[in-house]
This record gives structure tokens, C-alpha cells and sequence, in this order.
């Protein structure tokens, strides 16, 4: 899924807390969260940047939020 | 679900025209390298206001966004003017800056470390949207 090697989702009791909604919904940990696994305070961090900023987060409604997404990503020539 | 398949599920114009904006989006990045000519700037304006299901707040977040990401060192206040022109308040400016900064983030960390997004099943998809290139590229990474 990358190429470093990443920490299992409950190698620590932060990540395991951290990971702890996938399992409970029976999904596996999306990619780009699984990748910041090395650092389970920065994956919080990031975690809630993202909360605070996307995902509804923002006024411009969640519509608008994925259409700059999408435009940012493209321009960066980058699926995610 | 991508943000890309989120967006086509709640797109208000035609499809066709949502895969013209992403591959106009596409071609504007590949034309990016160095500085931005003048007339590729026009022509982003161009197709945003060409896409159906765009309105004129949407074309002013799209232009602002582009030109943040592609050339960020020449940003202005007359960018930030253009998106008070179309009723943007100055709380929608920052959330417009902080989301297009929080994306630019978030793929730099994708690119970075090689996160592999996309399933086969999408693949379908991802070529429509990138190319069978990018695809490609893609696929080598997971």
C-alpha cells in the first residue's frame, strides 16, 4: 500500500484508539490514513486538520469542498 | 469513494461535462512547467465558465484554486478581489485557501510515500478521469 513498511492498526494503544472506527464499521483503514501510521500523533493531528477544514467542516458545503479536492488533485497529477 | 467519484455522483450539469472540466484540469497541470503563460491562464478561466453545472461563485473558487496551486508565489489580492466580486465573504475566502491547502497537503503525502488509492474495480474510472498512463503509473505502486 506504500512503500514503507507501516505499523499494524493495533500495534500501540494510540493507534489501535485511532483505528478503532474502521473496524467497528468492518472496513479496512483508508490508504492515505494507513500511510501516517508511523507517527500516531501526527495521524491524530492530521486526523482533525482534515475534520476541521473538510468533510462538511468548512462553510462552502461538502459539494464545493470535494470539487476543490478533485481540482487540486488533478492539477497535482495525483489520485488521491 | 474518491472525491472525484463523490463529485460525479452530485454534479448538477451533464456528465460529459464534469469529464471535460477534470480533463481540461488535466492539460492545464501538464502545462504548467515553469512559469504560467498568459493565455493558458485565460484559458483556465475558459473552462471553468465553459462547464455546465458551474456557477459563478464555483468559477472563481475553481480559478482561485488553480492558480494556488500551480504558481503560489504569485498570488495577489486581486485573485482574493475576484472571489469578493461573486458575493465571497471573507470567512468562504479562507475556507476556499484552507481546503486547496489541506488537499495540496494531503497529496504530498500520497505522493511522497506512494499510496496506492485506487481499487481494480475503479480502474474503469481512473482511466477515464487520468489516462491509462497515470493508470499505469498507479498501479505500479501498490
Amino acid at each position: 500500500m506504500t512503500w514503507i513498511d507501516l505499523p499494524d492498526d493495533e500495534a500501540n494503544a494510540q493507534l489501535s484508539r485511532l483505528t478503532a472506527s474502521y473496524r467497528r464499521a468492518g472496513r479496512p483503514v483508508p490508504a492515505i490514513v494507513a500511510a501516517m501510521k508511523p507517527s500516531p500523533s501526527a495521524l491524530r493531528a492530521v486526523m482533525q486538520m482534515n475534520n476541521a477544514i473538510t468533510f462538511g467542516g468548512s462553510v462552502l458545503g461538502t459539494r464545493r469542498e470535494e470539487m476543490i479536492a478533485t481540482v487540486v488533485s488533478g492539477l497535482n497529477d495525483c489520485f488521491y | 469513494m474518491s472525491h472525484a467519484e463523490f463529485l460525479r455522483e452530485h454534479w448538477n450539469g451533464e456528465q460529459d461535462s464534469f469529464f471535460r472540466l477534470m480533463r481540461g484540469v488535466q492539460q492545464l497541470g501538464k502545462n504548467s512547467a515553469g512559469v504560467i503563460p498568459e493565455l493558458t491562464r485565460q484559458g483556465a478561466l475558459d473552462l471553468f465558465a465553459s462547464v455546465q453545472g458551474l456557477d459563478a461563485q464555483d468559477v472563481a473558487i475553481l480559478d482561485y484554486v488553480a492558480w494556488l496551486t500551480l504558481t503560489p508565489s504569485q498570488m495577489s489580492k486581486e485573485q482574493v478581489q475576484r472571489l469578493w466580486d461573486v458575493g465571497l465573504g471573507d470567512r468562504q475566502v479562507h475556507d476556499v485557501a484552507m481546503v486547496a491547502a489541506c488537499f495540496a497537503f494531503m497529496n504530498r503525502v500520497a505522493d511522497g510515500l506512494g499510496v496506492a488509492v485506487f481499487q481494480e474495480k475503479r480502474q474503469e474510472f481512473a482511466v477515464e478521469l487520468f489516462g491509462e498512463s497515470v493508470w499505469q503509473q498507479h498501479k505500479q505502486w501498490a
